[in-house]
């Protein structure tokens, strides 16, 4: 793989310069130095074969999409802008983008927020009480299968703002797999520890913080993750119907005035911001469940 | 004194114990000894008070036992410990709720020296993952002889350990009720009869489908004499024997039930 990524950076760079596409070098000469760093800093020989081999996929779609748009144009200039124009367009939008990221992030926290808020309450309650199990069941049943977005024309119609209606729609996709996954973690938990935790004659908060919370924590958290998906996928989808800011509404109307340089870059974007938060939500989950390591 | 008086219990339609009667006086270590299914584990929740029997009393100084009993505490073959808990909170927490009024430095002091007593000192802050498991089941004791308890409940709690750390653990065992000074009765369950012959002053034995009392037999020596000696002694193997035998007698009944049953259904 090294080879192939080695000849990948020659072309790409020879590529670029010849059309005088600065940006593309850049990339061309960043992607394999990025490698190179990884592969001094780290010891593990499994994840140094993985630095070179992502290297290498990455480095031969820029290649490919150089040689494709600016060396030869055999696709569409209009749908398909060359990497330079992208990269060069990406660092002039920054602020914009970021500006959109912080109206996208107040919606996606605040919805985040409420569902942990409802569902692990909830969850704990319900998971803890055969009988609130049974009564919710049916309900849960049935509303959990219906996808969110449905519910976009009535929040629209029902609630006062567009903010309060997309933070209704991302909290109910939100709150199902988190409901679900906590109910799971308390019922769950071994019999033989609650027996523990009853003979200690603990109060009726500490059982519910000490010993319920933590013993369904490792399923609340599943539960958080496939939630925190959940969002993203609403909270675009409600961006792209009702919204006039945000990372949804930017890529939304970029297309509208059919500006697709920006369309993708807009797209490059939320990926970026998603797999940040999801890198920092596995952060939290390990630091949670480092009990679970044995240790030594 | 522990008086129990024609328990039974039935899951399901199946009897799992069937009238069982027992008193264990102060300061005894009973082994109920019994093969798996003969309902030992569930008399011992009984005690706890974890279960309630369908008919009969149990009765811990008098006082009947009517939900999880604060005279009892229990340690389990495993999930004894709380896994997200370091050992010491592990142990802070269960002597918090037993003296709400001490400070936080007492409960860790008190939290350490039972560590210590058990050969766990440096464990204050490790996960149970991190303990091997007998060394869980230390930590498991130090945290069940901690609270203020007048009987300690065991179910099958060496099962799951290799022979070396199950012979150091009962040694432990045996100190430890050695040194409670009869201020603590232990009822230990087990299906290992050298184990109960080693640590048991009483013995009682269980027959199963239904489970019900065999027998319940002393064992005088046991306190005495190291574990080399106790199985050259003449009364404790002819009480060993007397066990099997008892044992052997309870399964030939059970496989001549089956077989009229059988034979009733005219096969």
């Amino acid at each position: 793989m090294i080879i192939l990524l080695i000849i990948e950076f020659i072309g790409l760079t020879a590529a670029a310069v010849w059309k005088h596409d600065w940006f593309a070098a850049a990339a061309g000469i960043l992607v394999p130095a990025a490698a190179l760093i990884r592969v001094l800093l780290v010891w593990d020989k499994d994840r140094r074969t993985a630095a070179v081999d992502v290297a290498a996929v990455l480095e031969g779609f820029l290649l490919a999409w150089q040689l494709a748009t600016s060396n030869w144009p055999v696709l569409d200039p209009v749908y398909f802008p060359a990497p330079d124009a992208v990269l060069r367009q990406f660092f002039s939008e920054l602020k914009d983008m970021a500006h959109g990221m912080v109206s996208s992030l107040y919606l996606l926290g605040s919805a985040y927020l409420l569902s942990l808020a409802t569902a692990i309450p909830g969850g704990l309650a319900v998971g803890s009480s055969r009988r609130l199990r049974n009564a919710a069941e049916p309900f849960s049943k049935v509303l959990s299968v219906i996808p969110p977005i449905v519910y976009i024309p009535y929040a629209i119609r029902l609630l006062p703002s567009f903010s309060a209606a997309s933070i209704f729609v991302i909290w109910s996709g939100a709150f199902w797999p988190l409901f679900a996954n906590t109910v799971a973690g308390v019922v769950n938990i071994p019999e033989t520890l609650l027996d523990s935790a009853r003979m200690l004659h603990l109060g009726k908060r500490t059982f519910i913080f000490r010993i319920l919370l933590p013993g369904a924590m490792p399923s609340i958290l599943t539960g958080a993750s496939l939630s925190l998906v959940f969002s993203f996928l609403l909270l675009t989808a409600a961006e792209l119907i009702g919204a006039t800011e945000g990372l949804g509404w930017y890529v939304k109307d970029r297309a509208d005035f059919g500006d697709y340089t920006r369309v993708i870059v807009g797209i490059i974007f939320i990926g970026l911001v998603i797999t940040a938060i999801s890198a920092g939500f596995k952060r939290i989950e390990k630091r949670i469940l480092r009990y679970k390591e044995a240790a030594q | 004194m522990i008086q129990c008086t024609d328990i039974s219990i039935s899951f399901q339609g199946k009897v799992v114990l069937d009238r069982i009667g027992l008193s264990i006086p102060d300061g005894a270590f009973l082994c109920l000894l019994g093969q798996s299914g003969c309902g030992k584990s569930t008399f011992l929740r009984l005690l706890a008070g974890l279960l309630k029997a369908d008919c009969g009393s149990i009765t811990i100084d008098g006082k009947p036992v009517d939900g999880p009993e604060k005279a009892c505490s229990v340690v389990f073959q495993d999930y004894s410990l709380f896994p997200w808990m370091t050992t010491g909170d592990n142990l802070m927490l269960a002597l918090h709720a037993a003296c709400p009024d001490k400070s936080k430095a007492e409960l860790r002091n008190l939290a350490e020296s039972y560590l210590e007593l058990v050969g766990l000192g440096g464990a204050f802050h490790q996960y149970p993952a991190a303990l091997s498991g007998g060394m869980r089941q230390r930590a498991a004791i130090a945290r069940a002889i901690s609270v203020p308890c007048r009987v300690l409940l065991m179910d099958e709690p060496f099962g799951a350990l290799d022979p070396v750390n199950r012979a150091m653990l009962q040694d432990l065992v045996r100190t430890l009720h050695a040194d409670s000074g009869g201020q603590r009765t232990v009822v230990f369950v087990t299906h290992d009869v050298d184990e109960a012959l080693y640590l048991g002053t009483q013995i009682a034995v269980f027959g199963s489908s239904p489970g019900r009392l065999l027998a319940l037999e002393g064992n005088p020596v046991s306190r005495q004499i190291s574990r080399e000696k106790l199985f050259e002694q003449e009364t404790v193997i002819s009480l060993q024997k007397k066990i099997m035998e008892i044992y052997r007698s309870d399964m030939n009944e059970k496989l001549n039930r089956k077989e009229t049953f059988l034979a009733g259904n005219g096969i």
